[in-house]
């Protein structure tokens, strides 16, 4: 089920009038209706995928059990790597098995030696990604005894598939969501309040933003054969607002969602295109990925002690392996890589963490040389998406070789750039709501406290309609196919 | 949390009502295809691909035949002849009709496939497409057509056009003629042309071919109809250069509908007069120039009515 569908539209005050007018009473029912909701959700997409949430629910959930009863240092090993194993098991088969048969018969093919395996027909299970993190990241940390498992399978399974967040994320850590479950959930109307506005936002930034940014990316990236540097500029500036609005707009409306239900998860983009260096930019966007990687595979390696090899060699590994979780083609190893490359300048020259504010802080508008670096850092991010956003590697590096033609002078021109101006016309405007809105965790929270009423409520309305008229037919999030 | 739900239906509710206002009163602007769902079952059809629904006028024929018309035509990709399109046809169709006129516009894109197999009519490009996934197509309000397929991603700048002070590219009547306002400066529409020419002859010649599943469809959408009325056949006009890429594709394409034109009322063939006319983009009649086709098409009509 789609957040911007109208299917959610039905969905979401069913399961909110259930779960606070009929199962308020009683904590377990609450988590009942949450899972039974959550399963609902996930098998309108496609419930034959709903066998894995609940196999992997089970291992994990008995992993759990099973490490809190040994102490036993091989067997406890041994639990660890049963979960790590299953998890990254099905990962691996449905995400990367065509990937690596591919990559292995070509090198064959390569050789000269021609081999006879047939690419098999995997459907990518929704949200795998994400729900076989948020598990691994639970069984990792009862593993490391930072974390009493849950006995409550009930408790573990809503923690496990909890819809707002199920999908794309955030992708949240056992300590932090699992103890909400455990306690009992009341109604804030401040809260209530403030999750419909983190709704109505990223609502605004999927629809209104990402899916108008997107026609346009998508006609210039899947024919960039036939356009100019200049067009494919503004093809890769297209996209680079439309994976900004697209994802950080799910993980609004997934977190206005949590909200509504008495849950706080955790932020997952804090205005990157606003960062002043890479690093910065990697602190702000999708957060509870980055934290992730460094939490479970960056730190174990060593993170940033050791010498200046090591070093170099674990910011390569997790940008290159943050990469590919996104996606089973070289592009995405590529932009990974590229993004190493950005960082390791600033890692190397203990600059890496000088930047941990949010641009001109408690000023309208920054000084000319955050400016610059802003700029700069944007301009960097750009060009690493445009690996992301193409088809393979080398349609990558021909809108680059283009990109870096005479071409780049001339006047950005292709079929519907007069539309494509109200669309530009729009993301300017969401760019300096964001701009304005930029301390708080999202740009319209404190809306309520700068203006009068009739003005807030104008501006909802606006924003409201806004995104019905922008609705038509539902577009998928982009992240729902990592 | 009454004050919280309270609040939250009230704000639907405006929003809501607005935008039921919107689709009401704007539809037109908003969506090239919708209008066309929301009409009742209809007793005279213009029938084909964009040439027609840009070209043919309703109210042209209506004021020469004296009867009310829908422009039924879609585009290249959602309503070539073929199983799709026939469906949809006989759900618009009145099933009382005795007397109906249906004009329908011929050419050789729309009895055409860009599928690898050009007869694997299970996976032919309309399928997914509105007048595939909507069932009911007479409904106003239509729900289903508003779910599955409204505005995409140009419902935003359509509105904006809709309420700007400057003319807007797209109107669709409630007859269902698509008025497209554009500049019609020499400069711009031989700009159009060499674009809408350079796309026929790189793309579509080398994509598209024959599809011997289209022609039977069309044969039998022709054999359908004469139970309800007569059936005219019309090749509209276009500007020479994409009649000569037609004329690649299909060379033969006159006889090639032999059939389906022996089971017709009547068939004209305007291709030869494509100089006479204006072009937007050498593949769609200007409004002047569609018109002008409209009315020679309805004089054409009423003088093989009084045979």
């Amino acid at each position: 089920m789609l957040f911007n569908s109208l299917d959610f539209a039905i969905f979401l005050p069913v399961v909110f009038v259930l779960y606070w007018f009929v199962f308020n009473r009683h904590l377990r029912l609450q988590n009942l209706l949450i899972v039974v909701s959550s399963y609902f959700f996930y098998a309108w997409w496609d419930w034959r995928f709903l066998g894995l949430i609940v196999f992997s629910t089970l291992v994990d959930y008995g992993v759990g059990i099973g490490l809190d009863k040994e102490n036993r240092p091989l067997l406890r090993k041994s639990y660890l790597w049963t979960s790590i194993l299953v998890n990254l098991g099905f990962l691996g088969f449905f995400k990367y098995y065509n990937f690596f048969l591919d990559n292995f018969r070509d090198v064959f093919t390569f050789f000269g030696q021609e081999i006879n395996i047939g690419s098999l027909h995997i459907i990518l299970p929704v949200g795998i990604s994400f729900y076989t993190f948020q598990t691994l990241s639970y069984t990792i940390d009862v593993y490391n005894k930072k974390l009493k498992p849950t006995k409550d399978f009930i408790e573990f399974s809503a923690y496990v598939s909890f819809f707002p967040q199920l999908v794309a994320g955030p992708i949240e850590r056992a300590n932090q969501l699992l103890p909400q479950f455990k306690t009992q959930r009341f109604f804030s109307y401040e809260e209530g309040v403030n999750g419909l506005r983190q709704i109505l936002w990223g609502l605004f930034k999927k629809v209104v933003i990402a899916d108008n940014c997107a026609e346009f990316a998508n006609l210039i990236f899947n024919n960039s054969e036939n356009y100019s540097g200049s067009t494919l500029v503004l093809g890769a500036l297209f996209f680079t607002f439309q994976i900004y609005g697209d994802f950080s707009g799910y993980s609004d409306i997934a977190i206005g969602t949590a909200r509504l239900f008495g849950f706080k998860l955790m932020r997952n983009f804090a205005y990157p295109y606003f960062s002043r260096d890479i690093a910065e930019f990697w602190r702000r966007w999708h957060i509870s990925l980055s934290t992730w990687f460094r939490d479970y595979l960056y730190i174990p390696l060593g993170g940033s002690k050791g010498g200046m090899a090591k070093k170099i060699r674990n910011t390569f590994i997790i940008f290159i392996v943050s990469g590919f979780w996104h996606g089973a083609n070289w592009t995405f190893i590529v932009w990974g890589a590229l993004n190493a490359i950005y960082f390791l300048p600033l890692l190397l020259t203990s600059n890496n963490r000088s930047n941990l504010e949010i641009i001109a802080k408690g000023k309208y508008f920054p000084n000319i040389s955050d400016l610059g670096k802003m700029g700069f850092t944007f301009m960097l991010t750009v060009f690493a998406w445009i690996f992301f956003r193409a088809e393979n590697v080398g349609h990558a590096a021909s809108i680059i070789t283009e990109i870096f033609s005479p071409s780049l002078l001339s006047i950005p021109a292709f079929f519907g750039m007069s539309k494509a101006l109200t669309v530009i016309i729009f993301t300017i405007i969401f760019l300096l709501v964001e701009w304005f809105g930029r301390e708080n965790e999202f740009a319209i929270e404190k809306l309520t406290n700068k203006y009068f009423g009739t003005l807030k409520w104008a501006a909802y309305f606006i924003i409201g309609v806004l995104v019905l008229i922008s609705s038509g037919k539902e577009q998928e999030f982009i992240y729902f196919q990592f | 949390m009454k004050k919280f739900i309270f609040k939250t239906l009230i704000y639907v509710l405006f929003v809501s009502l607005f935008f039921a206002w919107i689709i009401y009163s704007k539809a037109g602007y908003l969506d090239p295809y919708y209008v066309r769902f929301t009409t009742p079952i209809q007793e005279n059809l213009i029938l084909g691909t964009s040439r027609a629904a840009q070209g043919l006028q309703p109210q042209v024929f209506e004021s020469h035949l004296k009867r009310t018309f829908l422009n039924f035509s879609f585009t290249e990709a959602h309503s070539p002849y073929g199983p799709t399109y026939l469906e949809s046809i006989k759900r618009k169709l009145d099933p009382n009709t005795t007397d109906g006129i249906f004009i329908l516009t011929i050419d050789p894109w729309s009895i055409s496939s860009i599928l690898e197999d050009p007869n694997d009519s299970l996976n032919f490009r309309e399928v997914p497409l509105c007048l595939g996934n909507t069932k009911n197509i007479n409904l106003k309000p239509n729900f289903g057509y508003l779910k599955e397929n409204f505005g995409g991603n140009n419902l935003l700048t359509n509105f904006i056009g809709s309420i700007s002070p400057v003319s807007t590219l797209m109107y669709l009547h409630d007859d269902g003629w698509l008025e497209v306002t554009i500049n019609m400066d020499s400069r711009l529409v031989e700009n159009r042309l060499n674009r809408k020419v350079d796309e026929y002859r790189n793309n579509h010649l080398l994509n598209y071919k024959f599809s011997s599943t289209r022609l039977k469809s069309l044969l039998e959408l022709v054999v359908f109809l004469n139970h309800y009325g007569k059936v005219y056949l019309v090749r509209l006009p276009v500007h020479e250069n994409i009649l000569e890429i037609e004329n690649e594709l299909a060379p033969e394409f006159n006889s090639l509908l032999l059939e389906v034109i022996n089971k017709s009322s009547g068939f004209l063939d305007l291709t030869k007069k494509g100089n006479d006319f204006q072009f937007t983009d050498g593949n769609h009649l200007s409004k002047k120039s569609g018109a002008e086709v409209s009315l020679i098409i309805s004089e054409w009509v009423s003088d093989y009515n009084k045979k």
